[in-house]
């Protein structure tokens, strides 16, 4: 039920940021939308914790985009650095990281996270939480087994064990 | 006055943009295999997307549209590593990827 | 607006970059991946022509193709590691791939 009313407020924040027009019919579309959304989304069982996360604890969240966008960008230039210049040089790895300590959610975002930043992509995610990933560079590889990225990701979900149990 | 102003520095942050989706599009044809070329396809993806918005909103200002163009931003940025994963996930099945195996020991962990 | 012309005729060649991976390929995966890169250029490509013609309600169509984009990515892999669209895909060669391990 608490997920419910998540997703509908979010489906209605959507709606009314898209449209824009504020007239009763305009806004009975809207109900009309978000309604219909809802019936759908229970009829295929999506109305749950993994759309949901509400254990992740939301300062926490915003400070770890920060630092996601920051190390976004500094791959960005070395990926740059590497296409641009006339010898390529570039050494394939493949290592493993951990993600162990995170909930599911945590572990897609793990992933996803190094997905994200180039010169490094997740290949495989195990659900002990173990990632393969591939990185373009050797020097990356390195940078990846002293990342603190799993640390970060669990200060933003620190007590979610509480709730579950897992 | 300071709308032609915010015009040109908008102007200049999309066109660092579109210079590193043009980086991005360089690396798609010279590197080696696929997933090396993933890399350089999250540039474009990345970087080069998030400026071009960027630049976007210094034209656009507090409005609707500048909480359209976050939306954008908001959805490739959750899209493409999903994407990404899938496609690497489908292409580990058919092709290996060439590692660098000289000196692929020394930086594997023991 | 010098500097926009700039950046959209970038982001063509930038296009044209992208599509000669696609037709190279050489495998169906770069073909994908070249394709999924295509699709954010182009939703960057429709928002920017919109700022140059005065137009900003090109962005709703931009949004509708960054998601269109994504799922049309995703439904073309699962094609070609599955064979088939539908929800109910027993795959011949690796049944359990897509769902996590149940104990």
């Amino acid at each position: 039920m608490r997920h419910t009313l998540y997703l509908a407020l979010t489906l209605v924040a959507l709606w009314l940021s898209l449209s824009g027009f504020f007239t009763p019919l305009m806004l009975a579309f809207g109900v009309v939308s978000v309604v219909t959304v809802l019936f759908i989304s229970h009829q295929m069982d999506v109305v749950d914790e993994e759309g949901h996360p509400l254990h992740l604890r939301p300062h926490r969240l915003l400070l770890f985009w920060v630092w996601l966008l920051k190390k976004m960008v500094i791959a960005n230039l070395e990926v740059a650095r590497i296409v641009l210049s006339p010898s390529l040089p570039i050494s394939p790895t493949i290592t493993r990281v951990s993600a162990s300590g995170l909930s599911e959610v945590g572990r897609v975002t793990f992933a996803n996270a190094i997905t994200l930043t180039p010169g490094s992509l997740t290949v495989a995610l195990t659900a002990e939480g173990e990632a393969t990933v591939h990185t373009l560079t050797q020097t990356t590889a390195r940078d990846l087994a002293t990342s603190t990225l799993q640390q970060r990701l669990a200060a933003v979900e620190q007590g979610w064990q509480a709730e579950e149990g897992d | 006055m300071s709308s032609v102003f915010l015009l040109w520095v908008g102007g200049a942050i999309t066109l660092s943009g579109a210079v590193f989706c043009l980086i991005g599009a360089l690396g798609l044809l010279r590197l080696p295999d696929v997933y090396a070329r993933m890399h350089a396809a999250s540039v474009v993806d990345t970087l080069g997307m998030l400026l071009l918005v960027l630049g976007m909103l210094v034209i656009e200002g507090f409005s609707q549209n500048a909480l359209k163009l976050l939306m954008i931003a908001v959805f490739v940025l959750f899209t493409t590593p999903v994407a990404a994963h899938a496609l690497s996930r489908a292409a580990l099945r058919e092709i290996e990827p060439q590692l660098d195996s000289k000196k692929q020991d020394a930086a594997e962990p023991p | 607006m010098a500097l926009l012309v700039a950046t959209t005729l970038a982001l063509v060649a930038c296009m044209v970059m992208i599509l000669a991976r696609a037709l190279l390929g050489p495998t169906v995966y770069d073909r994908v991946m070249a394709v999924n890169t295509f699709g954010t250029t182009t939703v960057m490509m429709i928002a920017m022509v919109g700022y140059l013609m005065g137009r900003p309600e090109f962005l709703d169509i931009a949004i509708a193709y960054a998601l269109i984009n994504f799922i049309g990515t995703v439904a073309v892999l699962k094609f070609f590691e599955v064979g088939i669209l539908g929800a109910d895909s027993s795959s011949p060669s690796e049944p359990s791939a897509r769902e996590k391990p149940v104990e």
